[in-house]
């Protein structure tokens, strides 16, 4: 759409925004959410600059793209998710984008790389990574990485980061799966729709 | 979706077509607009229900969570209920976000479902799992996710549909040396609804709009926006009125305030068999 706010216009290119909101019953204790939640706004900072590289915006000059993401269910990985989420919702809305996204979350415990964290692995101190991947290229976008109890040496890291690509494809596998199913359905539905007419 | 600008032409056309029967997208004055209702579509919650209006944008998600209180940390006159409204997906859409219109929208939401779980729950006794000691507290966190008009309705229906859908733990009051206390009973086999006496007196929202000297009911955003005055009304499922309200500084003739209100009832008592009738079905595929 039209950029709201004239000042934030370019004018060789769209601005990409995004909103994140988390419901209160999406964690197995409730919490009550205030507008500008840090995690929320550092989820939306991260999705727009993921994907302000990945959209091609330069189609779009002086136009706004939003994206809006509801957490309804978190049980760890929110952000891998709303990165893969993001993805496919601007897959069905058409927007051109210069590969698909993809993300993942990597950790490691007790000598064991963990793949897709849940909340409780997330906490338990060790390093969690998230890479974000773009799989037809394996360029790798965003890289982040917390760590408070296991300090990660080089050589952990590239092992983290070969499982993380790993996933990031299976994930991919999955996603692109879905987003032909979806295109052949809607293929089939317009094939349907001429036979009618003609 | 922004609030959406009606031009000359356009209210012209509503509002003639209103005087003739015929609205904006075909329907009678009085008839309402389909709706699907989904209920448990959230696993963390006790219960939860989307409910949306087909071939609209309008689509409401409510989740309920039950927490046990110690009424004795409770400060006096403290509510049994909390509601949160999200309108993070509509607020994008707007136009003007510094103008952020629907963070009042948001508020007159949550004031609407706080008067209409106020007149269900009461002074709390219904809640009490060991009277005057220990109750459960509802957390009913609605997020809208698209609007089309007639929001505080839809938003309502949702509500009753979500605690309709709540499940409690068994409990069980046992006494101890500090008092009276209570047991649960975590097997999910022995969940039990909530009292059968809380729907008698939960109601839901019925409006109606005035566009020219005509009330339509369940208006879309564009008669919403045309409308001069708004009569909403709680309605309970024994076909008793809880509260009305007069809306948007407009006024209703005081001779055909009956009739408007006898049509509320009327459509309240078809919301409420369209929603016993979803919840025996999802109860028996239970």
């Amino acid at each position: 759409r039209e950029v709201a706010l004239r000042t934030d216009e370019l004018h060789d290119r769209a601005i990409v925004r995004c909103e994140v909101s988390q419901a209160p019953f999406s964690t197995t204790e409730r919490r009550r959410r205030r507008a500008g939640d840090k995690r929320a706004t550092a989820i939306s900072n991260f999705v727009e600059e993921t994907f302000s590289h990945v959209i091609q915006t330069s189609l779009f000059a002086r136009s706004q793209i939003d994206i809006t993401i509801h957490v309804l269910q978190a049980d760890g990985s929110v952000l891998p998710a709303c990165i893969c989420a993001t993805s496919l919702a601007l897959t069905h809305a058409g927007i051109p984008m210069v590969d698909f996204v993809t993300c993942c979350s990597i950790g490691y415990h007790d000598g064991n790389v963990l793949l897709d964290l849940t909340y409780q692995e997330e906490r338990d101190g060790g390093p969690a990574v998230s890479l974000t991947l773009m799989p037809r290229t394996s360029q790798v976008l965003t890289l982040k990485m917390e760590s408070s109890a296991v300090r990660v040496n080089s050589s952990l890291l590239d092992k983290l980061m070969k499982e993380a690509q790993v996933g990031c494809h299976q994930i991919n596998k999955i996603l692109s799966g879905k987003v032909r199913e979806f295109a052949a359905a809607a293929l089939s539905l317009r094939d349907q729709e001429d036979e009618q007419q003609a | 979706a922004a609030m959406p600008h009606v031009s000359r032409g356009e209210r012209r056309f509503i509002e003639e077509g209103v005087r003739q029967n015929v609205r904006y997208d075909g329907r009678a004055v009085l008839d309402l607009r389909h709706l699907i209702v989904q209920n448990g579509v959230i696993e963390f919650c006790n219960g939860s229900t989307l409910v949306e209006r087909v071939h609209t944008s309008a689509k409401v998600l409510v989740g309920v969570k039950v927490e046990a209180v110690d009424l004795r940390d409770e400060s006096e006159g403290s509510e049994l209920f909390d509601v949160t409204i999200d309108c993070t997906s509509v607020e994008a859409g707007e136009e003007d976000p510094s103008q952020r219109r629907f963070r009042d929208f948001s508020r007159r939401l949550e004031a609407l479902v706080e008067e209409q779980l106020r007149e269900a729950v009461g002074d709390g006794s219904i809640l009490h799992v060991v009277p005057n000691r220990f109750a459960w507290s509802l957390a009913v966190d609605v997020i809208v996710l698209g609007t089309d008009g007639n929001m505080s309705d839809l938003v309502s229906l949702a509500v009753f549909g979500a605690l309709a859908d709540t499940v409690l733990p068994k409990s069980e009051q046992i006494e101890t040396e500090d008092g009276p206390d209570f047991t649960i009973d975590t097997e999910v086999s022995t969940a039990q609804a909530l009292p059968a006496a809380l729907f008698d007196r939960l109601p839901i929202r019925v409006s109606l709009f005035k566009l020219c000297d005509t009330m339509v009911a369940d208006a879309c955003e564009k008669e919403e926006e045309c409308a001069t005055a708004c009569l909403s009304a709680l309605v309970n499922r024994n076909g008793e009125l809880c509260s009305t309200h007069i809306d948007k500084g407009g006024a209703v003739p005081l001779t055909s305030l009956h009739g408007h209100l006898s049509n509320v009832c009327q459509i309240a008592s078809e919301l409420f068999k369209l929603l016993s009738s979803e919840f025996s079905a999802a109860n028996s595929a239970r």
